[in-house]
Formats: structure tokens, C-alpha cells, sequence
């Protein structure tokens, strides 16, 4: 029997950088709770990167929970899918996450990140008011603010990357990069 | 005719840190000393918050002053909007003449906390007074 999955060539290339932790599979609840208290205990001699990524973290890990196009299901359960990875370099913590979103969703969330990037800091806290204003789309199970709340967290630019997977699905991945 | 009295019962919910973070309330009915304190990540956040709002509504139905006192540390963007909710019910009543007292206790070197206090004041109009420990 052959082996299409090598895991030492999945090691490999995740090996490149400096990892503090990766993930790839359902993200529920507890499985946030797990990852998020360990992020706090790694980070703890800086509290505030820790808080930081701490806090950009669940806005984007809820995300995948709320909106990821790929589920699972165990017997009775349908979690969604998703990526989680934090990594480290001399100066910065780099959280990114990715997940299947569905193609018509695309552009409307690539606009919104383009839009993001384009704003100042005092910009997007005013932006950030404005949106949690208003009323509650029908959509968002959140206030939907949480990436306008991660470019301020993390003050640097949502880095994105997107790839057509088939016509109804796209992997869509978010970075961001936090001062150490 | 019969009058019934109800009188208000202060609201308790014990603050927990499991798989999500339930913050700790501690309504008083009688001073008027209303207490949020801890993390704000919650299952149901908004049923969570419209609790704390319907008690608010009905102590503000009493001539007594009203102290709020926030001393939060995690509350993530849903739970944001739910203490929004808390603090412009708090505008308005102040605007009907109650004596409404706000304060924001943050950690001293926590410059995000302190922007969230300051959108809260931004957004509500509050004399938000902000507290460092």
C-alpha cells in the first residue's frame, strides 16, 4: 500500500520557521480554549505580546468556526476546518490562519481587507465604531468588527493570500504580524 | 386597591474560565454598586448581556444613583457590542437626570485597554473615568 500523505515532507516544509504552533483541523470551541491558554503560557514574559496575539487570535480562530465553507462531522457534531499557526521571528510573532470560504464570498472579504489596509490607525478605530453601531447582519453570528479589531490589535496590515480551489470553494489565508 | 411591592434582587453570576470566560457580575440593588469584572468571551453573548441590561433597566426604575465599574481584562468583539449596549442604556438614563457614575479600571500598561475605554467614551458620550492598577 502506497502512501500519497508523506508526513516527513508536511514536517519539512512547516519546519522552515520558527513555529510556537501549528494546527490544521476542526476548530471548535474547546480546541481554542486548548491553543489560546498555551499561547499565554508561551508568551508570558511579554505580556503584551501575549495579549495581543492573545487577542487576534480568538477574533480569528472564531472566524473559522463561524464561517468556514469546509466541515467534518463526527456521529452527531459538523465542526468547521481550519489553519491556526503562530510563528516567530527575531522581532515579531506572525499569527496566520486559513480555511475554505465559499468563491461568492470572496471578493466582499478581500474588499474588506482592502479597505482595512488602506485606513490609518485613528481611521480604523472610528471605522471600527461606525460598524459595531450598527445593527446586526443577518450573516454575522459576530459584531462583525473582528478584522477591523485585528488590524489595530496587531497594528500592521492583513496580509492576504487566495487561492481558487474549485468553483464553489477558495482557501483563503489572513497573517498578521505582531511586535514582539 | 393593592399595591405590590417587588423589590429588586441584586444580580450574582460567578465569573468562570473554562472553554469560554463568563465575566463576574456583581449587580447591587441596594447601593446602586454594579461591577463587571474578568474576561468577556462568551457562548451566548447576546443573551448574556441583554440579562445585565434588563436588570439595569429595572434598577434605573429607583431614584438611586447608579456606580458602574468595569474591570475587564479579555472581552472579545461580540462582547464588546453587548457592553456598548450597557453603556448607552446608562447614557440615556443619565440624560433623564440619573446620577450615573462610570469607571474603567486597566491594567497601567495596557494601551489597548485604554483605546477601548476611550471608543466607549467616543461612541456613548459617558465622562468615562479611567482608573490604572
Amino acid at each position: 500500500m502506497s502512501r500519497k500523505f508523506s508526513l516527513f515532507e508536511y514536517y519539512s516544509l512547516i519546519h522552515q520557521e520558527s513555529i510556537v504552533i501549528s494546527y490544521k483541523g476542526p476548530v471548535t470551541p474547546v480546541i481554542m480554549a486548548e491553543i489560546s491558554s498555551d499561547i499565554r503560557e508561551k508568551l508570558a514574559e511579554n505580556p503584551t505580546a501575549s495579549r495581543k496575539v492573545f487577542s487576534v487570535f480568538m477574533e480569528l480562530a472564531q472566524n473559522i468556526l463561524y464561517y468556514s465553507a469546509e466541515k467534518v462531522s463526527f456521529s452527531d457534531r459538523r465542526d468547521s476546518v481550519g489553519m491556526l499557526l503562530v510563528t516567530e521571528t527575531d522581532d515579531n510573532y506572525i499569527f496566520s490562519c486559513g480555511n475554505l470560504v465559499k468563491t461568492e464570498f470572496v471578493e466582499e472579504l478581500v474588499e474588506s481587507c482592502d479597505t482595512i489596509n488602506s485606513l490609518s490607525r485613528d481611521e480604523l478605530r472610528k471605522y471600527k465604531r461606525e460598524q459595531r453601531n450598527r445593527p446586526q447582519k443577518e450573516r454575522s453570528k459576530g459584531a462583525g468588527i473582528g478584522l477591523i479589531h485585528v488590524a489595530i490589535t496587531s497594528d500592521s496590515p492583513l496580509e492576504l493570500e487566495v487561492h481558487n480551489v474549485n468553483d464553489e470553494v477558495s482557501f483563503f489565508s489572513l497573517s498578521v504580524k505582531i511586535t514582539k | 386597591m393593592e399595591t405590590q411591592v417587588t423589590s429588586l434582587e441584586n444580580l450574582s453570576i460567578e465569573g468562570e474560565k473554562g472553554t469560554f470566560f463568563t465575566p463576574h457580575v456583581n449587580f447591587n440593588a441596594e447601593t446602586g454598586v454594579c461591577v463587571l469584572e474578568g474576561e468577556s468571551y462568551l457562548e451566548d453573548t447576546w443573551e448574556f448581556y441583554e440579562k445585565l441590561l434588563n436588570w439595569l433597566k429595572s434598577y434605573a426604575k429607583t431614584e438611586k444613583p447608579i456606580v458602574f465599574e468595569l474591570k475587564l481584562t479579555y472581552f472579545n468583539t461580540s462582547s464588546s457590542k453587548g457592553i456598548l449596549d450597557l453603556l448607552k442604556f446608562l447614557k440615556s438614563v443619565e440624560e433623564e437626570g440619573k446620577d450615573v457614575t462610570v469607571n474603567w479600571y486597566h491594567p497601567e500598561d495596557d494601551e489597548d485597554n485604554i483605546e477601548e475605554a476611550e471608543d466607549f467614551r467616543e461612541d456613548t458620550g459617558l465622562d468615562i473615568q479611567l482608573i490604572a492598577y
